[in-house]
């Protein structure tokens, strides 16, 4: 039970402490994606090494995810299927400047978001500069400008 | 590879179909995640309300306090009361089962025994007493191996005796 009151408690020390420090302390990555990745590493280190220190057990459990990494991806290569499944697949949230507002909200990306991206990947102003906008895989929102 | 859609004259593996199950999918993952949060919450993987039991022995001389889901490496505890009226000497010898002792790291016993005995399948724990009140002893455990443990405690006279399980989650 204390287990999740930790979990929570943390979450939001950092949430809250890295708002407060600002956007220069975090530079690339947002406050959310910080936080996630660190502590999900933090959470999950001594549950896989459980107190074992030797190099042995060190190069084990390294080989093995090496190896575990290596067979996704052989598995990805030879069926696409896995591969979606896995990864998700792209999709067109704005179609020739139809914004397809269901599927934003499915996938919780907002204006903002693709505002964002088309500022920072093709340097666009409006939504109206925008001719199709896609959410990719990684969750990443890329942008093909209208031509002019 | 699969061949890419065409969506206006964009070329893209775009897939709807699937990514209507994707996120009906997700919706459920959400619900056993959610699920999963309340369990942990209410004890059910150790350390909270579903997890704490108690067992008395026939003549209610003897009463164990524990956990019926505890988690490996994790510190449990095993808390066992002595009634007074059971307190016939000046020693009291509680037995615990050697095959449970063995699943798990004993961190310490509190207070210290005056002495451990190996009897038979069982360990024996001697303690001094003071007569007319109840004999609290704490047991402070990191189970080690996993799954169901079976376990008993009894008292050396009178035999009094309480098993209980325990399910050690890896």
């Amino acid at each position: 039970m204390d287990t999740v009151f930790r979990g929570v408690f943390v979450y939001v020390f950092l949430l809250v402490l890295f708002r407060i420090a600002g956007k220069r302390t975090l530079g690339q990555i947002s406050t959310f994606d910080l936080v996630l990745t660190l502590i999900v590493s933090e959470a999950i280190q001594q549950a896989m090494v459980d107190s074992d220190n030797s190099l042995t057990g060190a190069a084990l459990l390294v080989v093995t995810l090496v190896g575990m990494n290596v067979v996704v991806s052989l598995l990805k290569q030879r069926f696409p299927r896995f591969e979606r499944v896995l990864e998700d697949a792209p999709i067109v949230i704005i179609e020739d400047g139809r914004i397809h507002r269901g599927r934003m909200d499915k996938e919780r990306v907002d204006e903002q978001d693709v505002l964002s991206a088309a500022r920072q990947l093709q340097g666009l102003a409006t939504l109206k500069d925008v001719r199709y906008a896609v959410v990719e895989k990684d969750g990443h929102v890329t942008i093909v400008p209208k031509k002019n | 590879m699969e061949e890419p859609q065409e969506v206006g004259d964009l070329e893209i593996h775009q897939d709807l179909p699937f990514e209507r199950r994707n996120w009906r999918a997700q919706r459920i993952g959400w619900a056993v995640i959610g699920l999963f949060v309340l369990a942990g919450l209410a004890g059910l993987f150790g350390r909270g309300p579903l997890a704490s039991a108690t067992r008395t022995s026939q003549r209610g001389a003897l009463r164990v306090d524990y956990e019926r889901f505890t988690r490996h490496g994790s510190p449990a505890e095993l808390r066992v009361t002595v009634a007074p009226q059971a307190l016939e000497a000046a020693t009291v010898r509680i037995l615990v089962s050697l095959s449970y002792l063995q699943g798990l790291q004993v961190e310490g016993v509190e207070p210290p025994p005056e002495s451990v005995l190996i009897s038979g399948d069982y360990l024996v724990y001697s303690f001094d007493v003071e007569a007319g009140q109840p004999a609290r002893i704490l047991f402070r455990v990191i189970p080690d191996q996993y799954f169901l443990r079976t376990a008993e405690v009894g008292l050396t006279h009178g035999r009094e005796r309480v098993g209980f399980r325990q399910f050690v989650f890896p």
